[in-house]
């Protein structure tokens, strides 16, 4: 089940307010560079783990995993499968060092901006600057892959000093292709992602919908676990403002004209089709969707996140 | 279509904002960047044809609410259907009263000049125009045929009256709205048709032209009354007759001959004499006619005089000559013992004029009424039952009257029902020996009224007249209480009776107690009174009344009330409802021409009517002003001309409000379902 992303506008994971600790959109959109809005994240992210119920458990991902095609057998806790009937891999600490491959969508979509202050660039890029924070505390390597038409910049993954900085700089940088090709990207990225690790893309998904998926199962194919953030603006996904509306194609740069209050229900009802879609089709092939927009505090969408992935293990 | 104000046309190039505004706000739309439009044109694409058909709607309603917000201040109107000579319609009226037989020139008359104008302004308009013609006299008459068969009417002896004329050219302007319409009066302007002027109500556009055929000087020696006695005549005595002859005319008329002629059968009278009267004078003039047999006699008076109207140079009129009426007087009693006494002695007195009396007191009617009686009219005959030993013969009686029906044997009341059923007249009164065997016997003949009763006697209060039928003709002469009141007469005891259902009441004392009634039995008439000839239950043979009485209820038996075996009449329209209090008054009409008509027992004297003889004339403007017109040539009949040419107009404006309306409810209704 989606974190987010429901036909409706969400309810339950609304940009946090101050009174909750973590920086909203309008406060992150304050802060100038990845940098300054990833150390926003996840500061409010410690805090918010500490706060959580699920205390106790470290920064690193679950000990245990999905299990993957191609895991070994030896590694699956079959009590785990006995009471759930899921297969989990157990992780070691030794295992516990891993690659984590960031790979953010640079399309000109990224850089619609219309129902928050942060442009979905914006708001992947401090993501993703918060993972590799994250990661790299706890001396995982992380590589960064920048899509578009193909992958236009990648960094292998290092846990070296001086990793952050780069990764910083490069997310800085704000490069914004008109051309996408999700799926080029993607098989691309996966070819660039040689040891397996733990992938996360944070896009738009503004391609067509196989051909993005077809990129995905690329990377499950390498046995990556594939962590997906479908990033969207408000608008992008459910119209909200009343009256004409002219609207720009930031790829294309095709304009439409129209009365949002007409559209507005089979907007909608089109974008949760798509979005079911990818949500069956990440379900089919054991990717984690997480569907946010970009009004949410990026802070609550990390822990959230982390508690849906946290109940799942302690269910597996 | 036309606009009743035309600049406001120029207003339609607002009828561009809508376009304006749809551009602008093309333009003023919020502009939204989107990472991809693929899902908003896939939702277009689906609804773009609807869209698309709804824009235009929207745009073409939007324009379509401005032009017609437009053309309501420009107020379009259709005009009204336009008078064109094709829609002119002519009334034309045509004096036809007496007097329009006055001669007009070296020949012909005025009725003449009229046709010839008729014709002229029948045809003046040409084919398209509609001519509807009307005689008129006292009547009007329309001609129902083409106005090419026109012919000169053949009978001109009735009066004139404008009035209905000129209402009916009213009614036919008022039919036909959309005619452009005129009428032309044909008359000799006689003074007389201007009675009962009144404001007619011809339509303000309506011209009303006065075509004047008569004579500016005319001379007319004319009868205007012709009078005899009134009533039955005693045979050999002399009749005295006067007439009244007006000169109309200009001049004196000196020593004109005038012959007085009274015809029965091959029998005539005559009486010349001759008269002198002064131009606009009358003069009265009379004559007697002596040892005039029995017998219904017509008599004419002629002046002999070629003046400019023949017609009213004749006048006519009737006498009936006869004996007293006999009358046979039952009496119960005998001899010396005599109860019809004054029964007998009122029927043998002459006619009183109850009229003539009114006014005066009791003392002074029984002095004057000898002076003032005209002739004595029954010859009344006694028969003393008690003495009697049968009947005589009834059918020599054109009345008989019983005195006390008590005293009649079934065998006597026998003969009296075949006497009645063969015609004759019976008058009863009822008696105190009117015991319950004679009553039934009355009943069982069928000339009782209803069921008799005892008799029965009034309590304090004695009986009176309370109602009694003021419009039939024997009582007619006490309608007026001045010239007798009924009431006055009073009772001690009266008999009962439950009239039939074909028994007419005539008099009552109270509304279920009958005191005179009529039937019929056969051919005959019975006239039935509930109390006795004598004094003996009421002191009614003291009054006044009692002569009157008695002999009224007589004479209407004998049809000697109301009008009379001779009716008079003048010209004119034919008059079958004789009009109240109108009986004994000869201005009613009959549509015949002036002559005698006999019919049966009665005969009809019928005269032109006297104020047509009078040929004094009015001027136009009297006429216009009398009956409310507008004379032409005027400034007004111009502004009315002027009218004549000004159109009318239906205006659209509520039909463009409702469409208007209409256009709102619908663009608001698509707006709502279009997307921008």
């Amino acid at each position: 089940m989606p974190l987010l992303g429901s036909r409706s506008k969400p309810t339950t994971a609304e940009p946090a307010t101050s009174r909750s600790g973590y920086l909203t959109p309008d406060e992150l959109a304050d802060l100038t560079g990845v940098e300054l809005r990833a150390a926003g994240i996840v500061e409010g992210f410690m805090q918010g783990l500490h706060r959580s119920p699920f205390i106790g458990y470290s920064v690193e991902f679950s000990s245990h995993r999905k299990y993957a095609a191609g895991d070994d057998p030896r590694h699956v806790n079959w009590k785990l499968y006995a009471r759930n009937r899921r297969l989990y891999v157990k992780e070691f600490d030794a295992e516990t060092n891993l690659n984590l491959y960031l790979m953010v969508d640079c399309s000109h979509s990224m850089q619609c901006r219309a129902g928050s202050p942060l442009s979905k660039w914006q708001y992947s890029t401090a993501l993703a600057g918060a993972l590799s924070q994250i990661s790299l505390r706890q001396r995982d390597a992380v590589g960064l892959s920048l899509l578009a038409s193909g992958v236009i910049e990648h960094l292998e993954p290092s846990a070296k000093p001086g990793r952050y900085a780069d990764l910083v700089r490069l997310l800085d940088s704000s490069p914004s292709p008109k051309e996408t090709n999700l799926r080029r990207s993607l098989s691309q990225a996966a070819g660039l992602a040689k040891h397996r690790g733990i992938v996360v893309v944070l896009s738009d998904l503004m391609d067509d919908p196989d051909e993005v998926l077809d990129g995905l199962r690329q990377l499950r194919f390498r046995q990556h676990e594939v962590v997906l953030f479908h990033v969207l603006d408000p608008w992008e996904r459910w119209l909200p403002d009343p009256g004409k509306v002219r609207f720009h194609d930031l790829e294309s740069s095709l304009e439409v004209t129209t009365e949002t209050d007409a559209v507005r229900d089979a907007y909608v009802k089109r974008i949760d089709s798509w979005c079911e879609t990818l949500r069956g089709e990440c379900l089919r092939q054991s990717i984690d969707l997480i569907q946010v927009t970009t009004d949410q505090a990026p802070t609550q969408v990390l822990v959230d996140y982390l508690v849906r992935r946290s109940n799942q293990t302690v269910a597996g | 279509m036309t606009f009743l104000q035309p600049f406001f046309l120029a207003a339609l190039a607002a009828v561009s904002i809508p376009l304006l505004l749809h551009l602008i706000s093309r333009w003023q739309s919020k502009r939204v960047d989107l990472g991809t439009t693929r899902f908003l044109l896939e939702i277009l694409h689906d609804q773009a044809h609807r869209k698309r058909i709804r824009r235009w709607l929207l745009l073409a309603l939007r324009m379509a609410m401005v032009a017609i917000l437009v053309l309501l201040f420009a107020r379009p109107s259709l005009p009204k259907t336009s008078r064109r000579d094709g829609d002119r319609m002519r009334l034309i009226l045509i004096d036809r009263s007496a007097s329009m037989a006055v001669r007009s020139g070296a020949s012909g008359r005025l009725i003449d000049a009229a046709m010839v104008k008729a014709r002229e302004s029948a045809t003046e308009l040409g084919d398209d125009a509609k001519i509807e013609i009307a005689f008129f006299d006292s009547d009007v008459h329309p001609f129902q045929d083409d106005h090419d068969k026109l012919e000169t009417p053949k009978k001109l002896t009735a009066g004139t009256r404008l009035t209905d004329a000129l209402r009916w050219a009213r009614d036919r302007c008022i039919a036909n709205p959309n005619d452009r319409a005129d009428v032309i009066v044909i008359t000799d302007l006689q003074r007389s048709g201007l009675d009962g002027a009144d404001d007619i109500g011809i339509p303000s556009d309506v011209q009303v032209e006065l075509v004047d055929v008569g004579r500016e000087v005319a001379d007319n020696l004319a009868v205007l009354d012709l009078r005899t006695p009134d009533g039955i005549r005693p045979p050999n005595r002399s009749l005295s007759t006067s007439a009244t002859i007006f000169n109309f005319g200009p001049a004196d008329h000196v020593d004109i001959p005038v012959i007085l002629t009274a015809r029965m059968g091959p029998a005539k009278h005559y009486v010349r004499k001759t008269v002198t009267v002064p131009s606009k004078q009358a003069v009265d003039v009379e004559a007697e006619l002596v040892d005039l047999a029995p017998g219904r006699w017509e008599i004419t008076l002629d002046v002999d005089s070629e003046d400019d109207l023949l017609d009213d140079n004749r006048r006519r009129t009737a006498v009936l000559v006869a004996p007293p009426a006999r009358v046979l007087v039952l009496d119960g009693g005998s001899e010396g013992r005599d109860e019809t006494y004054f029964l007998r002695t009122a029927l043998a007195a002459q006619r009183v004029d109850l009229e003539a009396l009114s006014g005066r007191t009791e003392s002074e009617k029984d002095e004057d009424a000898e002076e003032s009686a005209d002739g004595v009219r029954f010859q009344p005959e006694v028969i003393y039952l008690d003495e009697a030993t049968r009947l005589p013969n009834l059918s020599d009686y054109p009345l008989v009257i019983v005195a006390d029906p008590g005293e009649m044997l079934a065998a006597e009341i026998e003969s009296l029902h075949r006497y009645v059923d063969d015609g004759g007249r019976l008058m009863v009164f009822a008696g105190p020996r009117l015991a319950d065997s004679a009553a039934r016997d009355w009943e069982e003949s069928g000339l009782a009224p209803g069921m008799i009763s005892k008799p029965r006697r009034a309590g304090s209060v004695p009986y009176r007249m309370t109602s009694w039928d003021r419009d039939h003709p024997m009582l007619e002469p006490f309608a007026d209480p001045q010239h007798g009141d009924l009431s006055r007469l009073a009772f001690r005891t009266a008999v009962p009776v439950k009239p039939s259902e074909k028994t007419l009441v005539l008099a009552s004392f109270e509304p279920s107690f009958p005191a005179i009634t009529e039937h019929n039995v056969g051919e005959g008439r019975i006239v039935w009174c509930s109390v006795p000839v004598t004094r003996q239950w009421g002191n009614w043979t003291a009054s006044p009344l009692y002569l009157p009485i008695i002999q009224q209820m007589s004479a209407d038996l004998l049809g000697q009330t109301g009008e009379g075996p001779i009716r008079k009449r003048i010209c004119g329209s034919e008059d079958l409802q004789p009009q109240k209090n109108q009986l004994l008054n000869a201005t009613r009409t009959d549509s015949r021409g002036p002559g005698f008509y006999p019919n049966g027992t009665s005969l009809t004297v019928v005269n032109l009517p006297a104020d047509e003889s009078d040929i004094t004339r009015m001027e136009p403007a009297e006429f216009y002003d009398g009956f409310g017109l507008v004379a032409p040539e005027s400034e007004d009949t111009v502004q009315q001309d002027n009218q004549k040419d000004t159109v009318s107009y239906d205006e659209l404006w509520p039909w463009l409000i409702v469409a208007l309306l209409g256009l709102m409810v619908t663009e608001y209704w698509v707006a709502g379902r279009t997307p921008g």
